[in-house]
């Protein structure tokens, strides 16, 4: 009785999730509820939990519950310690959820919500989840080795490099943009630059509290900065309000740059305990709660979505980011769908503290989906806005010009309906002096997450949600910022200590801080050109964050595929071989694209030899021939970074081809001998 | 069944708030083999925050 009953169940929830799904994705006359996309996206996820996860780990992978893991094999209180399943499932999400699901589906609505949402709710169930809940099960079954380790001992020493180097480039572009979003969200706005900076001494003060106060109280010390941001966020309007308090907090976007920079040097070379750790414990409690807070107001709310299903944009012209929907959407949402960084935390932490195999499913399958699932409100948040005013933000002013009027007949062309007055009035009851060109997605992210909140819970307070959102995407921005630049020194002291052994040594202070100017100086050069772009810096920051983001996916999806194929599971190598080659053929049209399209909004080649033509042509004026130049070897530095990244997984690529044969020769001379 | 206070444990394990107790419980348990008393709350503390974030620890 209890079996049937069940299937009814899970027969009523996936005609539920179909239900919904078809209603998204054939909806055209009339505007759609937000509540389904919610509705969507919970019944495909449980229903692809309940049988496809259990399916993989039951009939692919094999799972043992009575096989020793890793955690409970090394016991030692502090690598490797058993972790009740419940308490791994949180540590491992709040390590994989970062700002990248936030600002992905933010900028992919430039096609619609349509695109966007199928290749969140497909991509994750057959592509990110897979990924990684195999890279865990295959690092569980070898000790919690890394993914390079395992790349360099399953398929070479060329794909173990891959994965480091790839590793390495990632998270500089990966700091780079999220710098450049802060400071998009920052520029000339007293008020998010005064809350942004007071997030700075909070953090330092919690971490005193932690360390000498109260030594180890995470929750009393957490809780104390929590109120003390919430103050931030309403003194920033005291600020905002104040004329000689605001002139202290009124910045450039390349002011705020080079204060990010520094910031970004000091904090990489100060004690873990007096900044970076207290300030992850700060945004991973605000990051949970408004997450928390955001699926119920949407629930409460039931917004409906005004962007179209598909806008004219797919076919390459779009304003936030040149590119066709094939294959740009697939590069915009990584996080969130599918994303190779993730296979790093699969096999790094994660493995050395499964209790039980058992578990592997729900942490590593379940906690991708629940990412997903913030990728989908992000993706409301932002489809809620009307059309218009989502274009007015987001917008560069090297696409719609920096003048209002010039801004808005532009986008009215489009066949988006906005005005100034309209722009004008949202800006003031936000309280930002301007909304339009604030590109990077932070900034109309916020409005969409500020209506919902308003809308929900009290109209009048929408500049405080604005701000407490713009708070709340900046603290962990520059968490990760921090963490990215500190691995990013790891990663190189590891390198040089090849080099000379002083140099290896991660606590001594010279290596330290050279390392550490490295590394900042990498992704400052990146950042710094992003602001000097009339294009926003977001058009070329993001598309290449994420090639090198899913050229990981595609390493990691390529060890899973050759250890199934090694360990005489041919026949199921499929799990992981069809989002590889997906992510193949993207990964290449897209790079493809960014180098040699004609279109100067896609391929670098051509943008930086349209700019070199108008140099020697005499269009550019002479204050702007150096940034022009600055901006021509970029676009070369950055075609050469994308070649780079093609030619990398091509070979880890043939790698894996090369194993398949082999193994399948090896198969046919065994036959042949038995018989 | 839910309990306010299985989720005030289970916030606590997350946040590592409990981790010194949990700590001191293993380290009682096997004594024999380690000659030194425990670190203070201050110094577990400080090693286990390093331990933490030597590594790819937070993602995008």
């Amino acid at each position: 009785m209890k079996n049937i009953g069940n299937k009814i169940i899970w027969a009523l929830v996936s005609l539920l999730g179909a239900f919904a799904f078809s209603l998204i994705a054939l909806q055209r006359e009339e505007s759609i509820n937000a509540i389904w996309f919610i509705t969507a996206a919970i019944c495909i996820y449980t229903v692809a939990y309940r049988f496809y996860s259990a399916w993989i780990a039951t009939k692919a992978l094999v799972i043992d519950g009575s096989r020793q893991t890793p955690a409970v094999k090394f016991s030692n209180s502090q690598d490797f310690v058993p972790t009740n399943k419940w308490v791994l499932f949180g540590i491992h999400f709040a390590a994989i959820a970062g700002p990248g699901p936030l600002v992905g589906p933010t900028l992919a609505a430039q096609f619609g919500y349509l695109p966007g949402t199928i290749w969140i709710l497909v991509g994750a169930v057959v592509g990110g989840a897979v990924q990684d809940m195999v890279i865990l099960f295959f690092s569980v079954r070898r000790n919690g080795k890394s993914l390079g380790q395992m790349a360099k001992e399953e398929l070479g020493a060329l794909a173990g490099f891959a994965s480091m180097i790839g590793t390495f480039i990632i998270m500089i572009i990966l700091i780079a943009v999220l710098g450049l979003v802060v400071v998009n969200a920052m520029k000339n706005s007293p008020w998010a630059t005064s809350t942004v900076v007071a997030t700075i001494p909070i953090a330092i003060l919690v971490g005193f509290y932690m360390r000498f106060i109260r030594p180890g109280r995470v929750l009393e010390a957490t809780a104390i900065g929590v109120i003390l941001l919430l103050m931030a966020v309403y003194m920033g309007s005291i600020i905002d309000s104040s004329e000689s308090m605001r002139s202290y907090f009124d910045h450039s976007g390349l002011f705020l740059a080079w204060a990010l920079i520094i910031y970004g040097f000091i904090a990489a070379v100060l004690p873990i305990w007096m900044l970076l750790a207290p300030r992850d414990y700060l945004s991973t409690f605000v990051k949970l709660g408004t997450i928390i807070f955001l699926a119920i107001a949407i629930a409460i709310m039931q917004p409906d979505i005004k962007m179209p299903a598909v806008t004219q944009f797919i076919d390459g012209s779009g304003p936030i980011f040149g590119g066709s929907v094939f294959p740009f959407v697939f590069i915009t949402i990584a996080c969130g769908a599918i994303s190779g960084f993730h296979a790093l935390i699969s096999s790094g932490t994660t493995p050395k503290l499964i209790d039980n195999e058992r578990h592997i499913p729900m942490i590593g399958y379940g906690g991708m989906l629940l990412e997903a699932f913030v990728a989908i409100m992000a993706m409301v948040a932002a489809c809620v806005l009307e059309p218009g005013i989502y274009f007015a933000i987001n917008s560069p002013a090297g696409v719609v010009g920096t003048e209002a009027n010039e801004i808005i007949s532009k986008i009215n062309s489009w066949g988006y309906s906005v005005t100034v007055e309209q722009m004008d009035q949202l800006a003031k009851d936000v309280g930002e002096s301007t909304l339009f060109a604030r590109t990077g997605g932070a900034p109309s992210l916020a409005v969409g997450m500020a209506t919902i909140f308003a809308n929900a819970f009290g109209k009048h307070l929408l500049a405080l949600w604005y701000h407490f959102a713009i708070m709340f995407e900046a603290v962990f921005i520059l968490t990760t910022l921090d963490s990215g630049t500190r691995v990013g020194r790891f990663m190189l002291q590891d390198m040089l200590g090849n080099l000379h052994p002083k140099l290896g040594q991660t606590s001594w202070l010279p290596s330290i801080i050279l390392t550490s100017f490295i590394v900042v100086s990498c992704w400052g050069y990146f950042l710094y050109i992003g602001v000097i772009d009339p294009n926003g810096g977001v058009n070329i920051l993001w598309p290449l964050f994420g090639i090198a983001n899913q050229m990981l996916a595609a390493i990691a999806l390529s060890v899973g595929t050759a250890i199934l194929i090694k360990s005489d599971k041919i026949k199921f190598a499929w799990i992981t071989a069809i989002p590889l080659v997906w992510l193949l053929i993207v990964t290449t049209s897209a790079s493809y694209q960014k180098i040699f399209s004609e279109d100067i909004r896609i391929g670098f080649l051509s943008a930086a030899n349209s700019m070199s033509e108008k140099i020697s042509n005499g269009y550019i004026p002479d204050y702007g021939i150096d940034v022009a130049q600055k901006l021509i070897f970029n676009l070369k530095l950055d075609a050469g970074i994308t070649i780079f990244l093609v030619i990398i997984l091509w070979i880890v690529i043939i790698d894996v081809i090369r194993i398949a044969l082999i193994t399948k020769i090896k198969n046919r001379k065994r036959k042949l001998s038995d018989v | 069944m839910f309990s306010l206070r299985k989720l005030w444990v289970y916030i606590r394990t997350v946040s590592g708030d409990n981790d010194y107790e949990v700590y001191l419980e293993n380290f009682s348990s096997c004594k024999k083999d380690k000659k030194d008393c425990p670190l203070s709350r201050a110094e577990y503390f400080k090693s286990k925050l390093e331990g933490k974030w030597n590594k790819i620890n937070r993602c995008c």
